[in-house]
C-alpha cells in the first residue's frame, strides 16, 4: 500500500487534483482509497467524491495533524488490512499544519507502506499574501514536498504565476513543480510519479 | 493571521426559484451569491477569508460545485445543474479567519434573502 499526501491551504486546490488523479487512477486500475478531513460543521468534499462513486473515507470533528492522528493511523491500518488497496490518499484540511502527519505515522502497526509522497498544491492567486500572514505553515508545506503544483494557472495573470512559481523555487529550488490549471488534464508523467 | 482565529460555519439551505432556472442561471445565481458572500464578509470587519464553498448535488452523478477564495477574485465552477431544476438543497462552508461563527452566520443568511431576492427564488435554512 502506498501513501499519497495532499496538502495545501483553504481553497488551493487540493480537491480538485484528487478527482482528477482518482479518475487517473480508476482508468490505469489502481485501487484507491481517499481520507479526507475537512474542517467545519458539514463535510463538503466527501459528499462529492461519494456521489463520484470514489472510496471515500472521512475523518471528521477534529484535525488529524492534531486531534485525529490515532483516527488516521486506525484508518490507515483497516486499509490495509483490507488488502483491497494500491493507494490511499489523504487530503488533511487546508487549515492543519500538515508536517504533524509525518509525527504520525510511525504509529501505524500494518504492512510497511511501500512509499509515502507528498505533494503541495499552490494557489498562485493568494500565495504571495499567505506567505506574510501565514509564512512558517506555507513554508514548511513547500519545503516537505516531493511534488508542487502551481494550480489554478488559468485564472492566475502571468504575473502572479511567476509570482507564485519564484516564491516556491526560493523556497524548494530542486523540488518538482508543475503548473496546472483548475480541471485541466494532468501531465502524464506527474500522474505516473503520483500513482506509482 | 495567527491573531485571527478560525470559526467554521456551515449551513444547509433550499432554494426554490419562481420557475425552473437554466442550468447557467443557477450556476449564476449561486456565483453571485458567493462572490456577495465574499464580499460582505471583507467589508465587515478585518479578515482573510480561508474558503466558502457550496454543493449541491442531483440524480445520476450530477452536482454543481461552486467556490471562492478571495473577494478580489471571481467563484469558480465546476459541474452543472440538470435542466429543469426549481429547486435544489445546498450545502455551504464558510471558512474565514477573523470572523465570528454568529457574524458569518449572520451575513451567509442576509447575502441569501438579498440574492434570492434579486432572482425571484426563495431561500431557507435548515
Amino acid at each position: 500500500m502506498r501513501l499519497l499526501l495532499v496538502t495545501g491551504f483553504l481553497g488551493s486546490g487540493k480537491t480538485t487534483l484528487i478527482l482528477s488523479l482518482a479518475r487517473a487512477a480508476r482508468q490505469a486500475g489502481v485501487r484507491t482509497a481517499i481520507v479526507v478531513n475537512e474542517i467545519g460543521e458539514i463535510g463538503i468534499d466527501n459528499q462529492l467524491m461519494r456521489q463520484l462513486d470514489l472510496n471515500v473515507w472521512e475523518l471528521f470533528n477534529g484535525c488529524i495533524c492534531c486531534t485525529l492522528t490515532a483516527d488516521l493511523v486506525t484508518t490507515l491500518q483497516n486499509l490495509d488490512a483490507d488488502y483491497t488497496v494500491d493507494l490511499v490518499i489523504v487530503e488533511p484540511s487546508g487549515a492543519a499544519d500538515p508536517k504533524n502527519l509525518l509525527n504520525a505515522l510511525p504509529y501505524y502497526r500494518g504492512r510497511p507502506l511501500a512509499s509515502i509522497r507528498w505533494v503541495t498544491v499552490l494557489d498562485p492567486l493568494r500565495l504571495p499574501m499567505l506567505l506574510e500572514v501565514l509564512e512558517p505553515l506555507i513554508t514548511a508545506g513547500i519545503r516537505q514536498a516531493d511534488f508542487l503544483i502551481v494550480s489554478k494557472t488559468d485564472l492566475a495573470t502571468a504575473e502572479e504565476r511567476a509570482a507564485a512559481t519564484a516564491a516556491a523555487r526560493a523556497i524548494s529550488p530542486d523540488t518538482p513543480l508543475y503548473c496546472l490549471s483548475l480541471g485541466g488534464e494532468l501531465p502524464a508523467e506527474l500522474v505516473a510519479e503520483l500513482l506509482a | 493571521m495567527t491573531d485571527l482565529t478560525l470559526e467554521p460555519y456551515a449551513t444547509r439551505q433550499t432554494w426554490s426559484a419562481s420557475r425552473p432556472l437554466e442550468p447557467e442561471e443557477w450556476t449564476a445565481l449561486h456565483t453571485e451569491y458567493l462572490a456577495d458572500l465574499a464580499r460582505a464578509c471583507v467589508a465587515s470587519g478585518t479578515c482573510v477569508i480561508g474558503h466558502i464553498k457550496l454543493l449541491a448535488l442531483f440524480a445520476n452523478q450530477e452536482y454543481l460545485r461552486v467556490s471562492v477564495v478571495s473577494a478580489a477574485h471571481p467563484p469558480t465552477v465546476t459541474g452543472a445543474v440538470p435542466a429543469g431544476t426549481a429547486d435544489m438543497v445546498i450545502t455551504l462552508n464558510v471558512l474565514v479567519y477573523g470572523l465570528t461563527h454568529d457574524r458569518l452566520a449572520q451575513l451567509t443568511s442576509a447575502t441569501a434573502v438579498q440574492v434570492a431576492g434579486r432572482w425571484d427564488a426563495t431561500v431557507v435554512e435548515e
